[in-house]
């Protein structure tokens, strides 16, 4: 139930985002809205489950952008392996470090991107001041709507969760 | 082999999936109306969230842009309240000065009329207690105020001075009841005494001890006598209102509306001396 909710959230989230910054009219200034949710299932999800959920997510996000759905699912995938290895190596467990450190998760992503679309299309992107700049503000902004993202993410799992109460009379 | 595959589950799902990916980059470039119907699926879900969105963008603009349309207009309001209120503020000190024009015009037509050396003056202040009528004008002993000058304005004359100060003077003006000046029928040349008779209803005076033989009627002009050797002769005072003449007595009395509207009273002149001057 709780898997569902978050491919659904994502779905909501890739769909609002989509027009959303389009129409705030930001440039670059734009979260990588992937790797928010993926970066958040690293921590909260087993290794199976996370991978197949941030699978599905990259696939939904790759039909948002109408690219191929392969290059944000292993997007995706390099994002679950990076955080949850940084993660657990920093031991960041709680939100706002995870949502912090997903700056770092989102440059690894752009330049995970271009090195994908370098290889399989051959685009020959250098590696120049702009795309750097491009990278940095990509990161920054995923770094600033990472927490409230995640924020939700948890709500809605803590909603979605069922509640086990103990029967005190029967004890 | 259960084993196997549970214990190394994650990993196969990972490599399933890369290889997925991979095949699914090499084998094919589908043409664009060729989508899947996972992605048509997507783009069908997505499109109504991406229209709503749109919609209310669009609506938060049009409020948006209404309220800093209100804001400039309420301000462009207030701005033109503002200029409307300056000009209201000017239209009346220009018809203030009108006013004072008119009545300084009077008083110095007045003051052609009767050439003696007057005074100006300005009313600093009235009876509080209303029991008398009395003013408080500007000008005192210093100036050159004697004691029981006259004070006449542009339409006749108001009073005369009772209390003297240095720089200031307290004037007793004819409707006060502890009032009275000598005066004349204009038009009969009958005599009389101008006495105070005011009321909180009525600002006005009464003509006493005029003989029940002269000839007083309704409207005449009042003028000073100058007998009392107060008031120089000939300086209006009011007009009969309304003439009383009882059965038995030797008098008859007269209401008389005073020549000056004491509830205007504003730039008035005191009498210094019956000197005339050209």
């Amino acid at each position: 139930m709780k898997n569902i909710g978050i491919v659904i959230f994502a779905f909501v989230v890739f769909a609002v985002g989509g027009s959303l910054f389009h129409l705030l009219g930001f440039s670059y200034f734009r979260p990588d809205l992937l790797c928010i949710i993926v970066s958040y299932l690293s921590m909260r999800r087993d290794w199976t489950s996370g991978i197949l959920i941030s699978a599905i997510c990259g696939t939904f996000f790759a039909f948002h952008h109408g690219t191929p759905a392969a290059f944000f699912i292993m997007d995706s995938i390099f994002i679950f392996f990076f955080m949850r290895l940084c993660l657990l190596r920093l031991n960041l467990r709680h939100l706002p470090f995870m949502a912090g450190f997903t700056f770092v998760s989102a440059i690894a992503s752009q330049m995970f991107i271009t090195l994908l679309l370098d290889l399989f299309y051959r685009t020959d992107q250098q590696m120049s001041p702009e795309l750097i700049i491009r990278v940095l503000f990509v990161a920054s902004a995923t770094a600033v709507f990472a927490f409230p993202l995640m924020l939700l993410m948890q709500r809605l799992e803590e909603f979605l969760t069922p509640v086990v109460r103990d029967n005190y009379l029967l004890k | 082999m259960a084993e196997i595959l549970r214990k190394y589950r994650s990993l196969i799902v990972t490599v399933l999936l890369l290889i997925f990916s991979l095949t699914s980059l090499y084998s094919h470039h589908q043409p664009q109306e060729e989508r899947s119907a996972m992605e048509r699926a997507t783009v069908w879900l997505t499109t109504p969230i991406q229209k709503a969105i749109v919609y209310i963008w669009a609506g938060v603009g049009i409020i948006w842009d209404s309220y800093f349309d209100l804001v400039d207009a309420r301000q462009l309001a207030g701005e033109n309240g503002y200029l409307l209120t300056l000009s209201n503020l000017r239209i009346r000190e220009l018809e203030a000065v009108e006013s004072e024009n008119a009545r300084l015009r009077r008083l110095l037509e007045f003051k052609q009329r009767h050439p003696y050396k007057y005074l100006p003056a300005r009313i600093i202040g009235t009876d509080i207690l209303g029991q008398f009528r009395t003013i408080t004008i500007n000008i005192g002993a210093d100036d050159g105020v004697p004691q029981l000058a006259p004070v006449v304005n542009g339409d006749g004359v108001v009073g005369r001075i009772y209390a003297l100060s240095s720089h200031s003077a307290r004037v007793l003006l004819i409707i006060d009841q502890n009032s009275s000046v000598d005066g004349v029928i204009l038009r009969t040349r009958s005599r009389g005494i101008i006495q105070g008779n005011a009321s909180d209803e009525r600002l006005e005076c009464k003509f006493a001890y005029s003989l029940r033989t002269e000839d007083i009627e309704v409207g005449d002009e009042i003028v000073t006598s100058g007998i009392d050797r107060s008031f120089p002769p000939g300086m209006p005072l009011g007009r009969v209102e309304q003439v009383f003449r009882s059965e038995g007595g030797i008098f008859q009395d007269a209401i008389v509306h005073p020549a000056v509207d004491f509830t205007r009273l504003e730039e008035i002149m005191v009498l210094i001396s019956t000197e005339t001057q050209h």
